[in-house]
């Protein structure tokens, strides 16, 4: 539903049906990138004892000035943690944000068509997945419409990504009520580190044609600037019957980020995006548009090694006509702030608060299908909360204990503790485990859609989804080329959307939302690194997992599985990096995903090669070739397939 | 924890003194604050260390200097020295055994294949990139202005992280030949 598009009401209902239909919450939270407990570093499972065995690429993403009692090695971090960096982002030559998201093990991706993809983490996937939360550079990307992300409308200079941390599990403590089944953390490099000319063109394939264009210099004497612009024209995709989609789009963008250094202690940086796309609607002979731009502040002032404060202001203007069936204005403001320091040797404290509101005017064009009562609307959130790392045992047994409060106005106050430990066996091998409480809190869909008329209605007495997630996790380093991550989850959800009544079938009209849904979710994930040479670079993972999601007893909704459980029972992943020459470098990537029996969509293959020459320091030509194993398959539900792409690129630094 | 009752909060929505508030709560913590302390020059040095012996895979130097060892000389920096043993001591460079060396005087530089320069001191540096010029030893150093002085290759922090600059008129004058891979990751190449 990024598209809403209701129009094969019965039909299209059917498999999209509570998917269109499901939100998530609308507390955008959570101040800045990096406040876990655990502060993911990227040092990708590498110790720092075992520094020389790094690559000049891992070495690079390594703080050597920040890391010190409070920020731990990822090897030690008590959650399900990958750090995905920006050189893997470029090696891989992707194009798009979601495209990254694949490359990160745990991370289901599912694309539909040109524009629309299904992401989560953990299950319960749909294009309206509404259980992550997904931030860049501090900034919320989830809409408060339905708690999910408008994929099309999210993008940066691929190159000028740092890294993207994700987090599997709750992170509600810290991160906030979207943060349910896990976090996705873009963060972008610094001004500094992006300083002089990018250009790159290139096309074929599923693009058109694509151009970037980045600069970077000195502002004064006080720090950085960067100003880019992009455009990206996509190529239709497939139909599953004859010929294309009829989705062809594209996204014009240009942002600037600035980073000063104000004093010795304090730093301040300036950013901020503007964004037109359009996308060909099979259906209308008319586009559908979405455009939007985001300012955003942050200023740091550091005491010492471990103690900080962070203030950062947010604003995000966005709006979205899908010239079927609504139109949507939305302007978001965030304050947040947030403090680090310690007590005594033992105890690293974040404490931090935020306040949050969201005003919208949301018009329907075909209100016999679709509208929102009222049309405009404004949501006011407020949250504190704290955290504490206690060293219980030196170096050896870490407890952390969170806890978020924040008061909202669709459910009032919710609370969502969690509790960590790691325990460090010894320097090859880490234990850890966590539980934790999240909710999902209501949204604009929940409370105050109408759909067909008065059929299907939103219910102010919705109230928050609960999940009580208990996880567990082990890491070793088996040799210096070879390190394993094994995670394990047991998530209980209660009070999950449901119909008061079947759906297909009511006895009466309205039906509404209500939370007689309940279920449990379990799984586990393996990602095994090797290294064999320095020049070579593997990276496999398998994830299992498995959903049982029913109503509670005398329910009359009978969907509510089916609405739920789109989730591939089983996923395997293989990444190679291989430089084969000074100057010429290869990614190679399979994946095995599982069937979703529910939409009827089968298991599929694919496999993406990336060769990158670097004719000369300056200069680098790139053909990347996506889903070569065949012509087109079906990724998710919705009639659309995916097709085999190759394109060209050339990247000149000057 | 009287602020996070769920009635003052509510009170709070309506004053809207949330900012104000966390600020509160904040500065209530900073008097608590204890200042740690965390030896971050040490991880900057081993960070280094293993840069350096990145370095050496990605460099070719001439043929004629060739030799049984492969040795990384260290003037002005008894810190790093230190780290560059504990950090790569067992590491080889295409089969030769990497040793360390201590030097004082560029004269005994003529066994290093690098060396860096760990002088704060601009005059003194640039003695040692000129008397070096000529030698095909790679130079390395963290000061701010050694690419301009001829040196080869400069280590800059930026937000905590190492980067480096590489000046290749400088290398390919000695013939010290660097792969465009390292070129590649180079914040700026001269």
């Amino acid at each position: 539903m990024p598209k809403m598009r209701m129009q094969a009401v019965n039909t299209h209902f059917k498999h999209t049906s509570c998917r269109g239909v499901l939100p998530a919450s609308i507390l955008f939270m959570l101040i800045a990138p990096s406040v876990y407990a655990v502060n993911p570093q990227p040092l990708l499972l590498a110790r720092v004892d075992d520094l020389a065995s790094l690559s000049l690429e891992s070495l690079m993403n390594i703080d050597v000035v920040s890391v010190s009692k409070r920020s731990e090695p990822l090897q030690q971090s008590p959650a399900a943690v990958f750090v995905l960096d920006g050189s893997t982002i470029i090696r891989s030559g992707v194009k798009s944000i979601p495209e990254a998201l694949r490359l990160i093990p745990g991370v289901q991706v599912a694309r539909l068509d040109s524009h629309s993809y299904a992401i989560t983490a953990r299950g319960f996937n749909s294009t309206v997945a509404d259980k992550l939360e997904v931030l860049m550079d501090g900034r919320s990307l989830y809409t408060p419409l339905y708690s999910g992300v408008f994929w099309d409308a999210q993008d940066t200079l691929m190159d000028d990504i740092e890294r993207i941390e994700v987090i599997r599990g709750p992170g509600a403590a810290l991160w906030g009520a979207n943060a349910v089944n896990g976090v996705v953390n873009i963060v972008t490099k610094s001004a500094a580190n992006t300083q002089g000319g990018f250009q790159q063109a290139g096309g074929g394939g599923e693009f058109d044609g694509f151009a970037a264009w980045r600069y970077g210099g000195k502002a004064g004497a006080l720090g950085h600037y960067r100003v880019y612009a992009k455009t990206t024209h996509y190529a239709p995709q497939e139909s599953a019957g004859a010929g294309d989609a009829n989705d062809a789009r594209n996204h014009d963008q240009l942002g600037f980020r600035t980073d000063l250094q104000l004093s010795e202690s304090d730093k301040l940086t300036l950013q901020g995006d503007l964004y037109k796309g359009r996308i060909d609607n099979p259906l209308s002979n008319k586009a559908e548009s979405t455009s939007g731009y985001n300012v955003i502040a942050r200023w740091k002032r550091r005491y010492d090694h471990s103690t900080d404060t962070e203030v950062q202001f947010v604003y995000d203007q966005s709006s979205r006509d899908d010239t079927q069936t609504f139109t949507e204005d939305r302007n978001i403001y965030d304050v947040d702030i947030k403090h680090r320091f310690t007590v005594g040797k033992r105890q690293n404290f974040v404490i931090g608060g935020g306040y949050h509101t969201t005003d919208d005017n949301i018009g329907s064009l075909n209100p016999a299908v679709l509208k929102f009562v009222p049309a405009a609307r404004k949501d006011e959130t407020v949250d504190v909360f704290a955290q504490d790392q206690i060293e219980l045992i030196e170096n050896k047994l870490h407890l952390t204990l969170g806890a978020k409060y924040e008061n909202n106005d669709y459910t009032g106050d919710e609370f969502q503790p969690s509790a960590r430990f790691s325990y460090i066996v010894d320097e090859r091998n880490t234990v850890w485990g966590a539980v934790s409480r999240a909710v999902r809190i209501p949204n604009r869909l929940d409370h105050t859609i109408d759909i067909f008329g008065g059929i299907l209605v939103g219910d102010e007495n919705f109230t928050s989804e609960e999940v009580l997630a208990y996880e567990f996790g082990y890491r070793t380093l088996l040799n210096s080329v070879l390190s394993a991550d094994v995670a394990v989850f047991y998530n209980e959800y209660d009070k999950l959307r449901s119909f008061t009544d079947d759906f297909f079938n009511p006895q009466s009209v309205p039906v509404r939302f209500v939370n007689d849904g309940a279920g449990r979710t379990q799984g586990f994930e393996l990602t095994v690194r090797w290294e064999p040479q320095p020049a070579v670079k593997v990276l496999a993972s398998y994830v299992y997992q498995d959903m049982d999601v029913a109503v509670k007893f005398g329910s009359r909704d009978v969907n509510i599985a089916q609405n739920n459980e789109n989730d591939p029972n089983n996923q395997v992943n293989l990444r190679l990096d291989w430089d084969i020459a000074d100057s010429w470098s290869v990614q190679a990537r399979a994946r095995w995903v599982d069937a979703l029996d529910d939409v009827e969509v089968k298991a599929y293959s694919a496999l993406d090669i990336t060769s990158i020459w670097r004719l000369s320091p300056r200069v680098e030509l790139s053909l990347v070739g996506t889903n070569l194993l065949d012509p087109q398959h079906a990724e998710f539900s919705g009639g659309n397939e995916i097709g085999r792409s190759i394109h060209g690129q050339f990247t000149w630094h000057f | 924890m009287a602020f996070l009752s769920g009635d003052f909060m509510k009170l709070l929505l309506r004053a809207r003194l949330q900012v104000r508030l966390c600020l509160a709560v904040a500065l209530v913590f900073f008097c608590g604050a204890i200042h740690a302390y965390a030896d971050t020059s040490e991880l900057e040095y081993r960070v280094k260390s293993a840069f350096l012996y990145n370095f050496t895979k990605f460099i070719e130097w001439p043929a004629a200097r060739k030799r049984a060892d492969f040795v990384m000389c260290v003037a002005g920096s008894p810190q790093l020295h230190a780290k560059l043993v504990e950090t790569i001591g067992d590491k080889e460079n295409n089969g030769m055994p990497i040793k360390f060396s201590s030097i004082r005087h560029p004269g005994e530089a003529q066994n290093c294949q690098l060396v860096f320069l760990g002088f704060m001191d601009a005059a003194r540096l640039t003695d040692w990139v000129g008397a070096l010029s000529d030698a095909a030893v790679l130079t390395v150093s963290d000061d701010s202005g050694f690419i301009e002085m001829g040196g080869m290759i400069q280590f800059v922090i930026i937000d905590g992280k190492i980067r480096f600059d590489i000046n290749q008129t400088a290398a390919n004058r000695s013939s010290i030949k660097m792969s465009s891979k390292l070129l590649g990751l180079a914040r700026n190449v001269n």
